[in-house]
């Protein structure tokens, strides 16, 4: 759920819900770049990589690269592996040797090995030799050496924070459907994405901040000011973002001002195997940016619109009359019912576009109902999404009740700490909430400095499971209903046994989801 | 198996004298004394089965039957009785699935299984006619079933082994002294060898078996 920067205040500004006069003023659309700044300060940044193909030594001649075999293994020439029968004597294995292939030589058997290995000449087929070793009765069993190799794990450095991505068998999945297609739209229904590099210049005008003993601290108009943005670099890509709107300003520029919706862009679609940054599930699809909650900038900024049920349901018609084929709506409120983001619900899961909702971070706050994730429930084709933390245990805040259907990664400091939270690529938070700073130190913010910042909550979790269903669809499931029953039909069964008020039918299990079932097994 | 095996054994050598006897009557064209007591025969077979898991099959592979082929050798004894042992194998790629308001959905990801039946059978035949000569029989079966798909990882293949009954009944035409070729319709019932997990066990089916049209080569009298 979208944390509000200022949770013991409340604050109060003249023009927010107003007209937006002339500003926001795009003056240009490219801006000096983004400055990445690794992860959080303190955590200290990994000495930089780059994208490594293969490791090779440099002594090896090319008569001894990998080769692929017909059937598509590969495995290194001039080795072939033969076990022995019991009590072969040396000479048996020297005459055995000489039947298989001229240039056969046995070498020194090797700690912890109870199989010999075969020397011979690179250019003969190490598979023909075995052959030959495997029809002797004396031979138990002969192979060519294949080369084996690790599922697919990215070589995005902060990849390692990523605890997130191996609790829902993400490893293997990529190795089913390596991060879907740029045929696959996903709405991010949000606070804005860091998408874009501009300069945009706001009129931010004073406002006062009231906290909840009543006292307040003013803090003065900075008038006209150019904001630079910039597109978080483990994000971006050539046409990666398709029809930007913003429902907040009334416009095409749904930049970010808070950071929530970059955040939670990276988990569905962070640039992966890049070297950089972290990993994000569907990493090859487009982002539809659709901005639908304002924040604090927003207010002090004067934007027309708040992010209200009314705006919400907009940007859901919005992106599923736009072709995004799942939405993620890391957003949500408590309180009365919302028939109007109910039926824009509905009309989306219509037209096609699968759904996932988060289930709320309230669980200590009285746990009341969500209502947008409760929605879901009654929705076949749109779910909502509780959290769990490292463990597979709901994490502490994840709302609970009879309308939480899935449960993902959201995760929790307490258990693990920060390393126990969702790390992804967002804006860092110093450089724009000076709101937060004493008025006199208070200034301009800056949306050009990124991070990869720890985040905790459902709206973590949510993007996990709108990842996993836009790999979905990329394997043919199309239909918003048919992604859900997938995804509840195979995760992983997670707190009380069978679904239940916690996490639902349990936590994502991506690879088991994309690999579907076979004839008896 | 090997118990049902041994009884049919046992139970064609003991019809060996009894329709040996009263073959001697039965003289019209290869009488009694040109027909060898022990013929021994080789031959091919090719056959299209309908298997019983049919939703099964259908979700897999969009289609619940299948193509077997094989060899096998069988002995006459007497002219009327026979016992038979064959070898067949069955391959096909189809796709993995999920199954949701009993409607497939295709995953495109390729499963491949092999079913690899051995069959013992043994049965009568009648020789009334000089080159069509029904005949009906029961057996046992062996079969090695196993399930391959892509991106497998340990534990998730399948390689098991059942067995089950066979029930047969055609005719074989004789077409020249040693050379033969038959049709029957062959039925299988492989029960409890699937349904344990995967789309067999959405549809709760769970037997390997089905009804089989079989063509033969036969070579030897």
């Amino acid at each position: 759920m979208l944390a509000s920067a200022v949770l013991a205040f409340a604050l109060v500004a003249p023009g927010h819900g107003q007209s937006p006069e002339s500003y926001p003023i795009l003056l240009q659309d490219v801006s000096a770049g983004a400055v990445d700044r690794g992860v959080l300060p303190g955590e200290g940044p990994p000495p930089s990589k780059g994208p490594r193909v293969r490791a090779e030594r440099v002594d090896r001649t090319s008569a001894y690269a990998d080769r692929a075999s017909a059937s598509g293994a590969t495995y290194m020439p001039g080795r072939v592996i033969v076990k022995f029968r019991d009590g072969m004597s040396t000479s048996a294995r020297l005459s055995a040797l000489s039947s298989a292939s001229p240039t056969a030589a046995l070498t020194t058997q090797k700690p912890y090995a109870n199989f010999d290995t075969i020397s011979i000449d690179p250019n003969e087929d190490p598979e023909a030799v075995a052959r030959s070793f495997a029809s002797r009765p004396d031979v138990e069993y002969a192979q060519a050496a294949y080369r084996v190799r690790p599922y697919f794990v990215p070589n995005d450095p902060e990849y390692r924070r990523q605890w997130n991505m191996l609790n829902i068998d993400m490893e293997r999945a990529w190795d089913i459907q390596p991060g879907s297609s740029s045929t696959v739209v996903v709405a991010v229904i949000d606070t804005g994405i860091a998408y874009q590099d501009a300069i945009v210049r706001y009129n931010a005008r004073g406002f006062r901040v009231v906290f909840s003993n009543g006292t307040s601290i003013t803090y003065p108009a900075l008038g006209l000011i150019d904001v630079p943005f910039a597109a978080a670099p483990d994000l971006r890509g050539t046409n990666r973002f398709v029809a930007p709107h913003d429902f907040i300003w009334e416009n095409n520029l749904p930049v970010d001002l808070v950071g929530h919706g970059t955040h939670v862009t990276g988990t569905i679609g962070q640039n992966t195997n890049n070297g950089v940054g972290t990993a994000g599930i569907a990493y090859n699809v487009r982002i539809m940016p659709v901005k639908v909650i304002d924040d604090v900038w927003d207010l002090i900024f004067g934007s027309p619109n708040e992010g209200t049920d009314d705006t919400v349901a907009r940007g859901v018609r919005y992106a599923a009359d736009n072709g995004a084929k799942v939405l993620n709506m890391s957003i949500g409120r408590s309180g009365p019912p919302a028939p109007v983001v109910e039926d824009a619900i509905k009309y989306a899961v219509g037209k096609g576009a699968f759904v996932a909702i988060a289930a709320g971070n309230g669980f200590e706050d009285g746990n009341q109902t969500e209502v947008v994730a409760e929605i879901a429930s009654r929705v076949q084709g749109a779910v909502s999404v509780a959290a769990l933390d490292q463990q597979h245990t709901r994490a502490y805040y994840s709302t609970t009740g009879p309308w939480v259907e899935l449960s993902a990664p959201g995760g929790s400091t307490r258990v693990g700490g920060e390393q126990g939270t969702v790390y992804q690529q967002t804006y860092d938070l110093s450089f724009v909430e000076t709101f937060n700073l004493p008025p006199a130190q208070y200034h301009a913010p800056r949306f050009d400095m990124l991070q990869i910042v720890p985040f905790q909550g459902t709206s973590m979790a949510t993007p996990h499971v709108s990842g996993v269903a836009a790999l979905l669809v990329q394997q043919g499931i199309t239909d918003p209903a048919a992604i859900e029953a997938a995804l509840e039909r195979f995760a992983s069964d997670r707190g009380p046994a069978g679904k239940d008020n916690q996490t639902g039918y349990g936590e994502i299990s991506a690879r088991n989801t994309l690999r579907g079932l076979g004839l008896s097994k | 198996m090997t118990r049902l095996a041994s009884t049919l054994l046992l139970g064609s050598l003991l019809l060996l004298p009894s329709t040996a006897s009263a073959q001697s009557p039965v003289s019209s064209n290869s009488t009694p004394s040109t027909y060898p007591m022990f013929s021994p025969r080789g031959f091919v077979l090719f056959s299209r089965q309908q298997f019983q898991a049919e939703k099964t099959f259908e979700a897999i592979f969009d289609d619940a039957s299948g193509s077997f082929r094989g060899f096998g050798a069988d002995l006459v004894l007497a002219r009327n009785v026979f016992v038979e042992i064959g070898w067949s194998r069955f391959e096909k790629t189809g796709e993995r699935v999920f199954l949701f308001n009993n409607t497939v959905n295709k995953l495109g990801i390729p499963l491949t299984i092999t079913l690899r039946p051995f069959e013992f059978s043994g049965g009568y035949r009648v020789t009334v006619w000089p080159r069509v000569i029904p005949y009906g029989g029961i057996g046992v079966a062996s079969v090695r079933y196993e399930e391959t798909s892509d991106f497998a990882a340990t534990g998730d293949d399948v390689s098991v082994s059942g067995s089950g009954v066979v029930f047969l009944g055609g005719a074989e035409v004789r077409l020249a002294r040693f050379i033969g070729v038959s049709a029957d319709i062959h039925h299988s019932s492989l029960g409890d060898m699937i349904g344990k997990g995967g789309i067999s066990k959405e549809y709760g089916e769970d037997n390997l078996g089905g009804t089989a049209v079989r063509f033969r080569i036969i070579i030897g009298r």
